[in-house]
């Protein structure tokens, strides 16, 4: 009798307890802001959300970012010339990229056939600015296109075997030391860039180049132009960027 | 995601196209150009046969030319001057030789790490002989630098007046 009596009061307790629970919860609902209960934006049309995405505002000075060439890096590892480039860039309202970059070129090469070695190492700089054509802006990814404005300065090696002269003999030494030369060139630039974790992104560039002039020296046109590449017909470039935030 | 396939597909795309290119000059020979003109300045074909030879060795840099309005003449890569001994010879058996000296300057050109370099020149002076007209009437009258430098231009360097009575 006594275990049926807390049995019921038990009951009892417990009923009580859960009404209080089941009648607030109707009157919550309803008197509930709507827009605590929703999460996230939806649009009818996806042009709707594009297009109120375009309207949200981006501030002027959207951000900073530094980046290093791999392509390049690879380059001047693994063949005969290559450049360790670095780049900063700033970010105005996602759509304006003012960059700076600036290498080290570097050749060291010996021609099989002809025995001719090109020795150079220099600076190089360009400046320029990118603008992002993606029309989604704010997702991290971007389309670039840009100009550039880039100059060197730089002494190259020179040599090979001396020159035989056939037919009034005597030879002709082939050994210049500190040649100097200089370049400036523009660039118009094509590029992709990936947003890949967090502050990282990954992109690449496709650059055509042309001479605005070179120095020759005596002895010629140098092979290869810190941060031009190799000087000869060939006007097509690319870098391979990994790029982070700042 | 879509965003890094793509940007790996078409770097693997760019690394596949590369390719490189011998990019020698076609025209690579390099030599001085005479010219042969009359009294009226017209270019003329020599009425006899000329032979070009290189003094102090024993080259013959052009051999028995005849009519010709031209010759390519192989410059020295070490020495500041060059004397070319002309030979004129005609039907008749008669032979003379006049005498063409040069100055020139002598620079390695380097074309491309792929090509064999040449040697350039620029002429700095000419002085030449004259035989006399009856042992052969033919005869160097004077000479004329056309364009002192000596490259891939082929352009004509020398132009040699020629006296024919």
């Amino acid at each position: 009798m006594r275990k049926k009596t807390l049995k019921c009061i038990f009951v009892l307790v417990s009923l009580l307890a859960a009404l209080p629970a089941a009648a607030q919860t109707p009157a919550d609902s309803v008197s509930a802001p709507p827009s605590e209960r929703v999460r996230g934006v939806q649009y009818a049309s996806r042009d709707e959300a594009a297009e109120a995405q375009r309207q949200k505002s981006v501030p002027l000075f959207a951000g900073a970012s530094l980046s290093g060439d791999l392509a390049g890096l690879v380059m001047a590892l693994a063949t005969s010339y290559g450049q360790f480039e670095a780049a900063a860039r700033l970010n105005f309202k996602e759509r304006y990229f003012p960059t700076f970059e600036m290498g080290w070129g570097l050749s060291d090469k010996t021609d099989d056939v002809t025995r001719q070695h090109f020795k150079t190492n220099a600076p190089y700089f360009r400046i320029g600015c990118d603008y992002n054509v993606a029309n989604d802006k704010l997702s991290g990814n971007r389309i670039f296109v840009g100009l550039r404005y880039a100059f060197t300065t730089f002494n190259y090696d020179l040599e090979g075997p001396a020159m035989s002269d056939p037919v009034w003999g005597g030879s002709l030494p082939y050994d210049f030391k500190g040649l100097n030369s200089r370049a400036q060139w523009g660039e118009v630039v094509f590029g992709l860039e990936a947003k890949i974790w967090k502050i990282f992104h990954l992109g690449w560039s496709f650059r055509y180049r042309k001479r605005f002039s070179q120095k020759a020296t005596p002895a010629g046109q140098a092979w290869y132009i810190p941060g031009y590449g190799k000087n000869d017909g060939s006007a097509w470039g690319g870098t391979f960027n990994l790029i982070f935030d700042i | 995601m879509k965003w890094t396939k793509s940007l790996l597909a078409a770097t693997l795309s760019l690394a596949l196209t590369a390719c490189s290119e011998i990019d020698c000059p076609l025209q690579n020979i390099v030599a001085l150009r005479v010219g042969f003109y009359g009294a009226d300045g017209a270019q003329v074909q020599l009425p006899d046969t000329l032979s070009i030879l290189a003094a102090g060795t024993d080259s013959v840099l052009f051999n028995r030319g005849i009519a010709i309005t031209s010759a390519d003449i192989p410059v020295s890569y070490t020495r500041e001057a060059d004397t070319l001994l002309l030979r004129m010879a005609d039907a008749a058996g008669r032979v003379a030789t006049d005498t063409l000296i040069f100055g020139h300057t002598n620079q390695v050109h380097f074309e491309n790490i792929d090509c064999p370099p040449a040697v350039f020149h620029a002429i700095t002076s000419v002085r030449w002989t004259s035989h006399d007209p009856s042992a052969l009437p033919m005869t160097v009258d004077s000479v004329v630098v056309a364009s002192p430098n000596i490259n891939y231009d082929a352009q004509e360097n020398l132009k040699v007046y020629i006296r024919t009575r």
